[in-house]
C-alpha cells in the first residue's frame, strides 16, 4: 500500500486544477461546450480498466488488464484486488498518455459503485477518492449494468432496444421504461457467463484470453448434439441446473476415458460435444426469453451487451430471431463488450452533464447494486427531445 | 370456391398465427376441427429444436387429455402429427374469456356473467392442481367460453407439466393475475373471486397453505382480504403478499421463486426501506427471525425483478393488517 500511495502523489504533480469544474459555471461553459472529459474506472471484476471518454461518445483511450488464473481455477476476490493495486496506477498514467490529455483537462472522474466483488470493486473507489481530493474533480459513481447499456447504446447508435446484458455476473434482459432500466427478464440463480467459465474450468480450458473465448471456439469443432436441460421459466431462466448436469457427465466421461490414447481422443470429441451443446442450449435459451420481452414490451430491436456478448454464435442466433420479428441487432465486439473503463466515464459523464455527482462521503461500493436502482436522468431528457439527440 | 367448401375438403384456413404456433381451422372426418402447428425456430440448433418442439407438442398432447380426465373441460384431441408437428382438436365454437372481458371493459360489466365465468377459472385451476397438473401459461386468451352451454373450456398446455410442488401451483395463479391486471385491470378485482373459487373446490388448499415453503400465499386461502400491495398496470413491479392466517393471526407473507433468491431478501428489505415505513421493516425482519423457528409461518415477497415504485408509501396497521398505499 505504500508504494501505491507514493504512485498516486506523483500523480498529483501532475494535475495542479485550482478548482471544481462543473458544467454549471459561466467560467467553464466554452470549454465545456468544446469538450466535456471523463476518466472511468473500471474494477468490478477480474479486469481493471481506465478510460478517457468525451460526451460524445469519442473514446479517447481505454486500456485495461485481465487478471488471468491457471487453467481449472476461477478468479478470488483477494488475489484480484491485489492485481487491480498493482495496475491501477500504470493504466492511468497509459490512459493519460494515450489520450494525450492532462489531469486539469478531466472535468469528473467516474468509477464502478456496483454489483460486482467487493474487494476489486473496492480499488477503484479508494483510487478516484483519492485523485479526487489530489485533483480537485468530482466524482461520480456509476452502476455497471447500466454502463454497459449505455456504451452499448452509444456504439451501435441503437435508439430505444431491448438489451440483453450477459455476463460472468449478470443475466438480464432489460428495457428503458419511465425513467429507469427496468429487467423484465433475469436469470434465478447463476449467471450465464458464470455457466460457461465454471464448465471450462471443469474441462481445464485455458483462462485465456477469456474462458468463454476457447469455449466458443471449440464449440466450432463439436458435431454431435447431446440432450442437457432447457430452463425457461416465462421471461427468467435457470443455468444452475445445466451445469450440475453437464459438470457430472462430463466428469464421468473424462474419468473413464483417460486410459488408452484411442479413448483420449474420443474425449476430447464428447467434451466438444458437450461445449457445443451448452452453448447451443444456454444461448437458445436467451434468445427465446429476449423475444418474450420484446413481444411484452413490444420493442423491435435488440442490443447485446456484457462479456458473453462478443459470442459470435449468439449474436447470430439473436440476429436470426430478430430479423424474423423485422428487427434489428445491435452487437459489439470484445472492446466494448468485455468491462472496461471507458463506458464508466461515458456514463458517468452522461450523468455529470445532467447534473449527478457523487460527494466524496458517498463514493461507497456495494456487491449488490440493482440495475433499476438507477434513475437515468440522461434518458428522460431523450424521451423529452423525441430522439437521440441528448447523447 | 367458398371458404365452407374448403374446409370441407379438409384443407386448411389460418386462423392465428402465435409466436410458437399456427391455428387452423380443419375437418377431421366430418367434424369441425383446428389443427394446431408448431413451427421450427431458426435460431436454434435443430436438434435441440426439434427436441422442444416435440416436447410442448408432447406436453400439450397429454397434458389436455389429463385435464380432461380430471373433470375440467378442454377440446378433445382427435390426432397427433409427430412429424408435421401438429394437433388436431375438436373446434369449440365461443368466444375467449379476454374478449369477453375486454367487452365488459368497454360495455360495461355483467356482473352475473362475469361471476359466473371467474366461479368457473377458479374450479378449473383447482382441479387441475389437485390433480397436480400445471398449466404454465394461464391467460385470458388461453380460456374460451363455449356459446352453447356458457362452459369454460381451457386451450394452448404446451408450457404444461405434472408438478404437485405448492410452489408450482402459486407460479401458475401468479402468472393468471398479471395477465389479467394487465389486461383487464377495467373489471375490477376478478382475481378475488377466482381465488375465492379456487379455495372452495381445491381440497389441497389448506394442505398446499401450510406447505407453502417457498411458494406465494394466497391471502384467499388463509380467508382474510388479499392485499395486493405493488402491482403497476402493465408489469407487476414487486409483489407482496402479506395476509393473516386464521389460527396465528400471525402476519404471514410468502417468498416466491426458490432459495436462490433468499440472497435477495435483504435486498428487498433495503429497497423497501426507501418506501415503506420502518414499523413494516423491523416487523418483517422480526418475522423473519421467527419463522425460522416456527416451521409453518414463512415471510418474505414475491418480487419479479423490479424496485419498487418509488413515491408510494406503504403503511401497515397492525390491529387490522392493511397495506394501504399513501401518495
Amino acid at each position: 500500500m505504500f508504494f501505491y500511495s507514493i504512485a498516486l502523489l506523483h500523480l498529483a504533480s501532475r494535475g495542479s486544477a485550482p478548482s471544481f469544474d462543473n458544467p454549471g459555471t459561466s467560467s467553464t461553459r466554452s470549454k465545456q461546450m468544446k469538450k466535456l472529459l471523463a476518466l472511468g474506472f473500471e474494477g468490478s471484476a477480474n479486469k481493471i480498466g481506465v478510460g478517457v471518454v468525451a460526451l460524445d461518445g469519442t473514446i479517447l483511450s481505454n486500456p485495461r488488464h485481465t487478471y488471468i488464473t491457471p487453467p481449472g481455477h476461477g478468479f478470488l476476490p483477494r488475489e484480484t484486488a491485489h492485481h487491480h493495486l498493482q495496475h491501477v496506477i500504470p493504466l492511468v498514467q497509459s490512459a493519460l498518455e494515450a489520450a494525450q490529455v492532462t489531469p486539469d483537462e478531466i472535468d469528473c472522474l467516474c468509477y464502478t459503485k456496483g454489483p460486482g466483488m467487493g474487494a476489486p470493486l473496492q480499488v477503484s473507489a479508494v483510487v478516484v477518492r483519492v485523485l479526487s481530493l489530489l485533483w480537485k474533480k468530482p466524482i461520480v459513481a456509476v452502476n455497471h449494468c447500466v454502463a454497459h447499456i449505455e456504451m452499448g447504446r452509444v456504439v451501435t447508435g441503437a435508439h430505444d432496444p431491448v438489451v440483453l446484458y450477459v455476463s460472468g455476473g449478470n443475466t438480464q434482459v432489460i428495457a428503458y421504461s419511465e425513467g429507469k432500466y427496468r429487467i423484465f427478464g433475469e436469470t434465478i440463480d447463476i449467471a450465464v457467463g458464470n455457466c460457461l467459465d465454471r464448465f471450462a474450468r471443469v474441462l481445464q480450458l485455458s483462462n485465456d484470453p477469456a474462458p468463454g473465448y476457447n469455449i466458443e471456439q471449440l464449440a466450432k469443432k463439436g458435431e454431435k448434439f447431446i440432450d442437457l436441460p432447457y430452463a425457461v421459466k416465462g421471461m427468467d431462466v435457470s443455468f444452475s441446473g445445466i451445469l450440475s448436469y453437464i459438470e457430472s457427465t462430463t466428469e464421468e466421461k473424462l474419468k473413464n476415458n483417460e486410459c488408452t490414447p484411442a479413448d483420449l481422443c474420443y474425449s476430447l470429441q464428447a467434451s466438444h460435444a458437450a461445449i457445443l451443446m451448452m452453448q447451443e442450449t444456454v444461448f437458445a435459451m436467451l434468445v427465446e426469453i429476449t423475444e418474450r420481452a420484446m413481444a411484452h414490451c413490444d420493442k423491435k430491436d435488440v442490443l447485446i451487451v456484457g462479456g458473453v456478448g462478443c459470442n459470435e454464435r449468439l449474436q447470430e442466433m439473436m440476429r436470426t430471431m430478430c430479423s424474423e420479428r423485422g428487427g434489428t441487432l445491435y452487437a459489439t465486439d470484445d472492446r466494448y463488450c468485455i468491462d472496461n473503463g471507458a463506458m464508466i466515464a461515458y456514463t458517468g459523464l452522461l450523468a455529470f452533464a445532467h447534473g449527478g455527482t457523487t460527494p466524496i462521503e458517498e463514493s461507497t461500493f456495494t456487491q449488490r447494486f440493482r440495475t433499476d436502482d438507477v434513475d437515468a436522468i440522461w434518458r428522460e431528457k431523450e424521451t423529452i427531445d423525441g430522439n437521440g439527440s441528448g447523447r | 370456391m367458398d371458404i365452407e367448401e374448403v374446409v370441407r375438403d379438409g384443407s386448411l384456413v389460418l386462423l392465428k398465427q402465435g409466436a410458437e404456433a399456427r391455428v387452423f381451422e380443419s375437418n377431421f372426418v366430418g367434424r369441425r376441427a383446428v389443427v394446431k402447428e408448431r413451427f421450427s425456430k431458426k435460431y436454434r440448433h435443430p436438434t435441440l429444436d426439434a427436441k422442444l418442439t416435440l416436447k410442448r407438442l408432447n406436453a400439450e398432447a397429454r397434458c389436455t387429455t389429463k385435464a380432461r380426465r380430471l373433470g375440467v373441460s378442454t377440446p378433445s384431441l382427435y390426432a397427433v402429427d409427430t412429424v408435421l408437428h401438429s394437433l388436431t382438436f375438436e373446434f369449440v365454437d365461443g368466444p375467449a374469456v379476454k374478449d369477453v372481458l375486454l367487452e365488459f371493459g368497454s360495455n360495461g360489466i355483467v356482473e352475473e356473467r362475469l361471476d359466473d365465468i371467474a366461479m368457473q377459472i377458479g374450479a378449473a385451476i383447482a382441479k387441475l392442481h389437485d390433480g397436480g397438473l400445471i398449466h404454465g401459461d394461464l391467460t385470458t386468451s388461453n380460456m374460451l367460453i363455449r356459446n352453447v352451454s356458457n362452459q369454460l373450456v381451457l386451450i394452448d398446455f404446451g408450457l404444461s407439466f405434472t408438478s404437485t410442488l405448492p410452489e408450482d401451483k402459486a407460479v401458475d395463479l401468479y402468472v393468471l393475475e398479471r395477465a389479467l391486471l394487465s389486461m383487464h385491470s377495467s373489471c375490477g378485482n376478478v382475481m378475488d373471486r377466482i381465488l375465492a373459487a379456487y379455495r372452495k373446490s381445491s381440497k389441497q388448499w389448506s394442505a398446499t397453505f401450510n406447505k407453502l415453503a417457498e411458494a406465494a400465499c394466497f391471502s384467499s386461502a388463509a380467508g382474510s382480504k388479499t392485499h395486493h400491495g405493488w402491482i403497476s398496470q402493465e408489469i407487476s413491479i414487486v409483489y407482496l403478499f402479506i395476509c393473516t392466517t386464521e389460527r396465528s393471526k400471525v402476519l404471514c407473507a410468502t417468498y416466491y421463486i426458490s432459495t436462490a433468491m433468499s440472497s435477495r431478501l435483504d435486498y428487498f428489505l433495503r429497497s423497501l426501506s426507501t418506501v415503506v415505513s420502518i414499523d413494516v421493516i423491523t416487523l418483517i425482519r422480526s418475522l423473519v427471525q421467527f419463522s425460522i423457528r416456527i416451521q409453518g409461518l414463512k415471510i418474505g415477497c414475491i418480487t419479479h425483478g423490479y424496485a419498487p415504485i418509488n413515491n408510494q408509501i406503504w403503511t401497515l396497521h397492525l390491529e387490522n393488517p392493511d397495506l394501504r398505499m399513501e401518495n
